[in-house]
């Protein structure tokens, strides 16, 4: 074994499975695994590969030998892939037609994600999978974008607070479509920092641009998209997800980035706390040795009152929706919007209630709960 | 006498190329792929994707043939009939097309 060819130490399923998703970065530490896992284990990490959406790298560890696997694992880690594979081959399709609906209805559009990045930022797209398909539009567009996708079949899966909420101040809408989902983006995060990204900033750019399925689609530009790989990565699940946080390995680490225009930006979003948990996250979680120059500034940075506040509705253990609706206010600029908004939060429709609380009791009593737990 | 492109493409035999419209993947030897207007993704074994990888540039038939035929030790009457089979049925499922 040389230190040419990087294996897996199978120390356990977790640290395993963030060995596998930093699998081909540059940095990666990596430790030799003399032979192949016990079933059970092995069992556990094809599951966890396979929620973690990292079924791509798990295929390239066993085909690198850097986690020696019994013929009958190999083909159960095929099976799943080949699984994966043909879902993303689904959600890709869909992009396409959306991307169509959309242009063929005038409106701006970004893809987000999955499929752009496994196209533009990965050396195969089979190293990224993907669960659904992100679309941003400008807020203008917002309710427009919506109705074209309704009249293609789709259901809104939540209805909003109140008409117009989301438009002006919410992060966008699930829409499904048969069995598959779309998200569709007015900005890049729920709650307070997704209200503070300038969105102007993410059609500005000039956009990463791939050929899927004979039509060209345009991604965020470089620096927009590695803030939001930083976004999804912190803000989008209380345990961080791999995948995301490969995201920002793979951008910091083989793509090109102008790290002062993305500390420029990050600061104008007001979210460079969360540039500096992401790279944290990232360097940890995937057992990286760096994450190159951002390193030195994420050891550095001291994040202001705001963005502390902010970061802790997401990241803090009892984080609720709630949390970061209210932290939302703080984000406003205005009286009228932060009336606005206080109005939806505090009276939403009836349609909303019932999709999120299940009826005005239940979301009074637990309005009481939180008030009183603010109070203690 | 009939002279130029419309008597040449009259003789010429079709090159075939991947469908700008299709949608692959690919894992170890295998490949998957999906067509349009089809509700499932359909796998392409070994042999039947490296029929698929030769036409990632337009080619014929017999370029194709040239380029499989140190690929597979197969007769070459039989090496022919297969691959215009499997470039048979990619076309009828719309993953390739002639090309001009």
């Amino acid at each position: 074994m040389t230190a040419l060819a990087p294996t897996v130490a199978p120390t356990s399923t977790a640290l395993l499975g963030g060995s596998i998703a930093a699998f081909g970065l540059p940095g990666a530490t990596t430790a030799p695994a003399p032979a192949p896992l016990a079933e059970a284990t092995f069992d556990e990490l094809l599951a966890c590969c396979v929620s973690e959406r990292i079924t791509g790298h798990l295929i390239a560890v066993l085909d690198a030998a850097a986690l020696p696997a019994t013929p009958t694992q190999r083909e159960r880690a095929a099976h799943a892939h080949m699984r994966a594979l043909a879902r993303d081959l689904l959600l890709e399709r869909l992009l396409v037609e959306v991307s169509s609906a959309f242009g063929a209805a005038g409106l701006e559009h970004r893809v987000l994600k999955g499929p752009v990045l496994a196209h533009t930022a990965y050396a195969a797209p089979e190293l990224r999978s993907f669960a659904d398909i992100d679309v941003l539009v400008r807020g203008d567009d917002f309710d427009r974008a919506v109705g074209v996708l309704e009249a293609a079949g789709g259901r809104r899966k939540y209805a909003e607070p109140r008409p117009g909420f989301t438009q002006r101040f919410g992060k966008g809408v699930a829409i499904s479509i048969g069995p598959l989902d779309v998200d569709l983006h007015r900005t890049l995060a729920p709650g307070p920092f997704g209200l503070t990204i300038a969105l102007d900033d993410l059609f500005d750019t000039p956009p990463t641009r791939c050929r899927i399925g004979g039509r060209e689609l345009h991604g965020l530009g470089a620096t927009p998209r590695f803030l939001h790989a930083c976004v999804h990565a912190v803000l989008g699940d209380r345990i961080p997800r791999l995948v995301p946080l490969r995201d920002v390995g793979q951008l910091a680490l083989t793509t090109p980035l102008d790290l002062d225009d993305v500390l420029a930006t990050a600061e104008r979003w007001r979210c460079r706390a969360v540039v500096q948990r992401a790279s944290r996250l990232a360097r940890h979680a995937l057992g990286l040795t760096t994450l190159g120059p951002l390193d030195e500034w994420a050891t550095d940075y001291r994040a202001d009152r705001f963005e502390r506040s902010a970061l802790r509705s997401y990241v803090a253990p009892d984080r609720t929706y709630s949390l970061q609706a209210a932290a939302g206010v703080r984000a406003l600029r205005g009286v009228g919007a932060r009336a606005a908004y206080i109005r939806a939060m505090v009276v939403p429709s009836a349609q909303y209630v019932r999709d999120r609380d299940g009826g005005y009791v239940r979301r009074l009593g637990r309005a009481l709960r939180l008030g009183g737990r603010a109070l203690r | 006498m009939t002279t130029g492109p419309a008597s040449d493409s009259a003789t010429r035999p079709p090159r075939f190329a991947h469908s700008p419209t299709v949608l692959s993947r690919t894992t170890g030897e295998t490949v998957i792929l999906l067509t349009e207007h089809v509700d499932e993704p359909f796998e392409l074994d070994a042999p039947a994707a490296a029929v698929w990888d030769t036409f990632a540039t337009p080619r014929t038939l017999d370029d194709a043939l040239g380029a499989l035929g140190a690929s597979f030790d197969a007769e070459p009457d039989r090496l022919e009939a297969d691959v215009a089979r499997v470039v048979g049925d990619l076309c009828a499922r719309g993953a390739l097309h002639a090309v001009g």
